[in-house]
């Protein structure tokens, strides 16, 4: 037992100094020739402009949770399959149950999402009128993230509905 | 019996888990559709119907099962699982009814609401049944999320979102050390399953640091759920931010899972070191003088009910004291009935209190005031005698008065503690109980002396869904409260 | 000796006799109103009267049913506990202790007679009410009350054990006050309705310690169980937790048991709130303050009979105080002029008798009189309700007079009623009356004062009876026929005077000296011991014959001297005689009362209140209010709102549990 963690311990050790060893090299041996692009956040090669904490549509979260969804049932499915060969023919029908249940699941979430129109993204027309698409739009006001929804004053209703509670002692 | 016969048989006791989350999926695969024709009612039926279908198979788990463990001993089903699977369940019929007109007045009527408090049901119901550490972890989170979900439903109402965000935050902190209370465990017993963990219990396992550590880590999960003091700070926030049927429903539901599954723990762990009952006490003191204590200074009703609710749980965990003691062994085998069948009557009176209370609120909020504040509720007995002596009776009960069914739950812990011959606890209830009459009957004062400040907002009027749970919460909580056996009867004829 | 329903074919409706009012109380309390505004005034009064109605004679059909099927058993059989709840088999009502009550009827001969008498007289009494309360401004609230009434009196007649009999006790008594005062405007009938709960509190501080002693004594409520572990069956044994029952244990629990009853069943002293309580509408008079209510003592004495035969003195004492309350009570009613007064006088005095035959052992005796006395002391309520009725609200006899004429059918059932409570031969009164008496002779020692006493009350009883009926139904008009419009009641008032004429005549035919059949029925329920206990001091016929004589000699001195009095109305001279002023003034009973109770009580509480309570306790308990209320400010601090001081709270408070866990020597 203890020389199975040794090992363990050792595998770190050399890959932390391996590390620390990269880092510093190239802090001791490279050229510093500071400007003002260099000195600039790493932003996948593109000229950040603006704060950092600037609005985008929520969209982008939901579509993010909806990848996530599928990415694990992907995840789910891969160490099954390797599973399932090996089984029986009893344990194989179980494993099969259990696959459909799963997937069931992930169907009942896919329908929703369907549903929900989340995976809208063109524009619509209601009543004649432009709407912005998406998941959000069937509902009543939005306070965070569309500023292009008509008849809603974004700012103002977020301040007038924030009597924060932590503000005030209880 | 083969492998498969036995998992479907064992199957059978998971039917109205089933149930519940069937019907969570068919409202996520039909509202959405049907949205356009016909608004949002559907949902409501689909919700009740499914917790109905939950209760009918309940009531019709097969005999033979009882007592035995399921699943190779990840479940058990027992008389406490299927008790407490009766309130849980009668309590979500109350929870979608309540739900059905506050959602409409607080334009928050979208189905994924009751998908949510369908699925957190499904978790608390898992909790009632766990016998693994694992599952009981499966079942709270479960059962949490959702939690967190319907608190911050009225996105449009900042505390609401405050209140979900601090839940959460809480929440996954408690959760964490939860997890992390599972681990050491099975860093000392090598397993998650309760039965080995108690025969590692029994080999002295929570004598080490590593195990003792595990099992205040696992309390202090749990006692986070059921705001136990000092993990109880969320709970005053919470309550008062998020919507009123959403906190009549975490209310109710989370006592009952969380408490359950303490009963489970303690099973395991007492016994094992001489700090349990002690500390146990302790938490039980601090809690109900703390919430009795506070409860007394505030204004608004919904923040007053959660301190309420930890002072509530201070007297559901001097019953798990009593709990704990017959598990040890230091009490004779009636404490243990007694106190466990006290909890559970107390988690029924609890929930019908509660549900009733908060279904005073929700009925009479209308789309423009939510109704929340003592000042709200002046001259409620004028305005609108119905609901103003509802909530004369649910505070009653909540104070323990005689002739409701608070009286008799927190009669029968009383009971619990004194033959159990712990005079300390016996004598805190006792005077906590004064302090909280104070500000239940400060709520009676209001509704039924003072005068209407103000004419009255409109509001639905007729028999809505939160109405109809003021009524059966007022008539379960007067009829318990005169015959208590009823209860008893009644299960038996359905059984 | 009984195991469930089996026997009773009619023992799975058991819980619908208490119920079917109590769901009907539930409607009318909740929905009245509503039901008056839906379908209107006229046709919601209607709706609720019959329900009303129907709600208490289905338990009537039901009871009847079980008294059919009791009398199909054999004696030792008749005897079953049946949970109130339909297909149940067992209903826990409360567990505490040693204390396992059940929800559940006791069904035997006791408890099926008395449902019997309860749904059968208040039926008819509901029917009646429909008629009299027609126009009353709260119809809906007077029958639910009405309605709770009949369930409480059925719970405290088949409660199975002594704590639902409490609760029935205390009902009936709640039922009583509301109805006193049901027309509250009248400060008087308030008032009235608080004498009557505050005079019944005094019986039931008896009875409470009663049933304390009863626990104590015999570690159980119930009056029987499957296994004969009931206090009745114990007591029977002569076994208690302790021991051997001993006789001043029985005497204990006797002596209080009977306190209670003095309280409910009106006996000297307690009888002072009986009379005020005719300020209720004359329904509620007849059915609570005269045929069940009342009566409730009588029952409850019964059903605990055998303790009291255990305690000879107690019964003694039980004998004397009915008789007492007899003739003392029957001397008033001689002059009062008020027609309710002289019928609530009666009741009282009458009430005297049923305690004198319980107290000579012969508790059958007592509940038949209970029977009979329920049959005429309704009907003659009601007849005067009628008269009342037809005199448009006029109560005093002095003001009334030939009404015979303008009543025909009142005048007639109320002959009946009048002939049966004086003990005319062969009617219903004659046969219990003449059974009470011939036991009251059977007292060892005293028995022929008792009886000489008994036989001159009965003596009154029949004149004062006849100073009545010619006062309301005899000679002349008093009163301007041309103002007062006399008239004959509605069929729903006198359809119930004439069924409880027929039973007045010959509702007593049960219980003969030849027969004995309601004696047998009762006897499992009662003791074998008071079968040696009773017996008659007369023989059967010589006991008939005086009591048949003293009652027309009564009835024919009353029909010749009254007219003459009668004729005087208003202008009769105040009576000089010492013993009638001293009646008339109710033997100052009432004043010593005020007295005593209010005036010196009202001092005593005034120093109490005004200078240990507000001056001292009061000051005490706002420094600990205030105390706590500043506390609670402080410690409300701790709520920050930040999430992240929850955290470290929660963080702390697992550290400070794990710190002591393990310096508090967790660790091995």
């Amino acid at each position: 037992m203890p020389g199975t963690y040794l090992l363990l311990a050792i595998a770190l050790i050399v890959a932390a100094a391996l590390g620390i060893a990269m880092v510093v090299g190239a802090y001791v041996l490279g050229p510093k020739k500071p400007s003002r692009h260099k000195e600039a956040p790493y932003e996948c090669g593109m000229t950040p402009v603006g704060g950092a904490r600037e609005r985008f549509p929520i969209r982008f979260y939901v579509v993010a949770m909806l990848f996530i969804v599928f990415d694990v049932e992907t995840v789910f499915l891969y160490p099954w399959a390797a599973t399932f060969a090996d089984g029986s023919r009893a344990q194989k029908l179980f494993l099969l149950g259990e696959m459909g249940v799963f997937v069931a699941i992930l169907i009942v979430a896919y329908v929703y999402i369907l549903g929900t129109k989340a995976l809208d993204w063109g524009p619509e027309h209601v009543d004649g009128r432009r709407v912005e698409p998406g998941v959000l739009d069937r509902r009543p006001p939005i306070m965070f993230g569309n500023e292009t929804s008509n008849g809603v004053n974004l700012s103002q209703t977020v301040v007038s509905d924030r009597h924060s509670m932590s503000s005030s002692r209880d | 019996m083969s492998g498969s016969s036995r998992f479907i048989a064992d199957l059978s006791a998971l039917y109205p888990a089933l149930a519940l989350i069937g019907a969570s999926g068919l409202i996520l695969l039909v509202m959405p559709f049907l949205r356009r024709c016909g608004g949002n009612s559907g949902s409501a039926t689909i919700s009740g119907l499914g917790v109905l279908a939950a209760l009918a198979l309940l009531i019709r788990l097969p005999g033979e099962g009882f007592g035995a463990t399921l699943f190779a001993e990840t479940l058990v089903t027992d008389s406490l699982s299927t008790a407490s699977a009766f309130v849980l369940l009668l309590s979500g019929l109350l929870a979608v009814l309540i739900a059905q007109s506050y959602l409409k007045v607080r334009e928050i009527d979208e189905p994924e609401y009751y998908a949510i408090l369908l699925l957190s049901m499904a978790g608390a119901y898992l909790m009632l049944l766990a016998n693994d550490l694992l599952i009981l972890f499966l079942g709270l989170e479960l059962m949490s999320f959702g939690f967190y979900a319907m608190a911050g439903f009225a996105r449009r109402d900042g505390r609401s979102g405050e209140a979900a965000l601090k839940y959460f935050l809480t929440g996954a902190f408690a959760s964490a050390l939860f997890l992390y209370g599972i681990m050491l465990i099975y860093g000392v017993s090598a397993s998650t399953e309760f039965a080995k963990i108690q025969s590692a219990v029994a080999h002295g396992a929570l004598h080490t640091p590593m195990g003792l550590a595990g099992m205040i880590l696992i309390i202090a999960g749990l006692g986070f759920k059921v705001a136990a003091v000092p993990f109880h700070q969320w709970a005053p926030d919470v309550y008062e931010g998020a919507p009123t049927s959403a906190t009549a429903f975490l209310a109710a539901t989370a006592k009952i899972g969380a408490f359950v599954g303490l009963i489970r723990v303690l099973d395991v762990f007492a016994g094992g070191s001489q700090t349990l009952i002690p500390m146990l006490r302790v938490l039980a003191i601090a809690t109900m003088i703390y919430g009795n204590l506070v409860a007394i200074a505030q204004t608004n009703v919904k923040r007053m009910l959660g301190y309420s609710a930890v002072a509530h749980a201070g007297y559901l965990l001097a019953a798990m004291v009593c709990v704990a003691m017959h598990y040890e062994g230091t009490a004779g085998a009636r404490t243990n009935t007694a106190a466990m069948s006290a909890s559970v009557f107390y988690l029924l009176a609890y929930a019908l209190a509660g549900f009733g209370a908060f279904g005073v609120l929700a009925y009479l909020s209308s789309r423009d005031k939510d109704v929340q504040t003592l000042d709200d509720l002046r001259g409620l007995v004028q305005r609108d005698a119905p609901s103003g002596y509802a909530l004369i009776l649910f505070m009653l009960s909540l104070a323990g008065i005689p002739a409701t069914v608070g009286f008799i739950g927190k009669w029968q812990i009383f009971y619990a503690v004194l033959i159990g011959g712990d005079m300390t606890l016996a004598v805190t209830i006792a005077l906590t109980s004064a302090m909280g009459a104070y500000y239940y009957l400060r709520v009676v004062w209001y509704a039924a002396f003072e005068s209407a400040s103000g004419p009255d907002a409109p509001r639905q009027v007729g028999l809505t869904g939160a109405g109809l749970t003021v009524f059966v919460s007022a008539f379960a909580t007067l009829l318990l409260g005169i015959v208590p056996g009823l209860l008893t009867g009644f299960l038996q004829v359905v059984k | 000796m009984m195991d469930g329903m089996g026997h009773l074919s009619s023992g799975g409706l058991v819980w619908a006799i208490p119920c079917v009012p109590l769901i009907s109380f539930v409607v009318i309390m909740l929905f009245g109103g509503r039901i008056l505004q839906v379908l209107g005034d006229a046709a919601g009064r209607r709706v609720i009267g019959a329900l009303a109605t129907l709600a208490v004679l289905v338990p009537f059909a039901l009871s009847a049913a079980l008294v059919r099927d009791l009398l199909a058993l054999p004696a030792e059989a008749r005897r079953a506990i049946v949970p109130l709840l339909p297909f149940a088999k067992t209903l826990p009502w409360i567990d505490a202790g040693p204390i396992h009550a059940q929800f559940a009827a006791l069904i035997d001969p006791l408890s099926a007679l008395m449902c019997l008498i309860v749904t059968g007289v208040g039926g008819l009494i509901h029917l009646y009410a429909t008629g009299y309360m027609a126009h009353d401004r709260d119809y809906a609230r007077f029958f639910a009350y009405f309605n709770l009434f009949i369930v409480a009196m059925l719970f405290l007649v088949l409660g199975e054990s002594i704590l639902m009999m409490f609760v029935g006790w205390e009902g009936v008594g709640l039922c009583s006050y509301l109805l006193i005062s049901f027309w509250y405007d009248d400060t008087d009938n308030a008032k009235a309705g608080n004498k009557a709960f505050i005079v019944n509190r005094i019986g039931d501080v008896g009875f409470v310690l009663g049933i304390l002693t009863i626990v104590s004594l015999f570690g159980t409520v119930s009056f029987h169980t499957a296994d004969g572990r009931g206090f009745l069956d114990l007591a029977a044994r002569k076994e208690t937790l302790h021991g051997a029952l001993g006789i001043g244990s029985a005497a204990l629990i006797a002596g209080l048991l009977f306190i209670g009853a003095c309280g409910k069943s009106a006996q000297f002293p307690l009888h002072i709130w009986l009379p005020d309580a005719m300020a209720g509408p004359t329904p509620v008079s007849a059915l609570i303050h005269a045929a069940t209510m009342v009566t409730a003592g009588v029952v409850m004495l019964t059903r605990m009979s055998v303790i009291f035969v255990q305690a000879p003195a107690v019964l003694l004492i039980v004998a004397l105080v009915g008789l007492f309350t007899a003739i003392f009570a029957a001397t008033i009613a001689l002059t009062q002029t008020d027609i309710k007064k002289v019928l609530a006088y009666s009741t009282v005095s009458q009430l005297g008798f049923m305690f004198l035959g319980c107290g000579a052992g012969a508790f059958a005796a007592g509940m038949f009189h209970v029977m009979t006395h329920a049959f005429f002391k309704a009907l003659l309520f009601l007849g005067a309700g009628s008269v009342i009725h037809g005199m448009a609200g006029q109560q005093n006899m002095r003001l009334m007079g030939g009404l015979r004429k303008h009543m025909p059918i009142t005048f007639a059932t109320m002959v009946a009623a009048w002939a049966a409570i004086c003990g005319f031969p062969g009617l219903s009164g004659y046969w219990s009356k003449d059974l009470i008496l011939g036991y009251g002779a059977g007292i060892h020692s005293y028995g022929m004062v008792i009886y000489a006493v008994g036989t001159f009350t009965a003596f009154l009883t029949g004149l004062y009876m006849t100073r009545l009926m010619v006062m309301t139904f005899g000679a002349k008009e008093r009163f301007n026929t041309h103002e007062v419009h006399v008239h004959e009641s509605p069929p729903s008032m006198w359809i119930p005077l004439a069924l409880l004429a027929v039973l007045s005549i010959i509702g007593g035919l049960i219980g003969t000296p030849w027969g004995h059949q309601l004696q047998h029925f009762l006897e499992p329920v009662l003791p074998t011991a008071a079968l040696h206990v009773a017996h008659e001091g007369v023989p059967v016929g010589v006991g008939l014959g005086i009591g048949a004589i003293v009652a027309i000699a009564a009835m024919a001195a009353g029909l010749v001297f009254y007219p003459a009095e009668a004729a005087k109305g208003e202008a009769i001279e105040p009576a000089r005689n010492p013993i009638l002023v001293g009646a008339e003034r109710l033997w100052y009973v009432d004043s010593a009362a005020n007295a005593i109770g209010i005036r010196f009580g009202g001092k005593v509480a005034t120093v109490l209140w005004q200078w240990v309570d507000q001056g001292n306790i009061d000051r005490l308990v706002n420094i600990v209010a205030f105390v706590v209320g500043l506390l609670s400010e402080i410690v409300r601090g701790l709520q920050t709102g930040y999430v992240r001081i929850y955290v470290t709270t929660m963080l702390a408070g697992v550290a400070v549990l794990a710190v002591w866990a393990l310096i508090g020597g967790g660790v091995r």
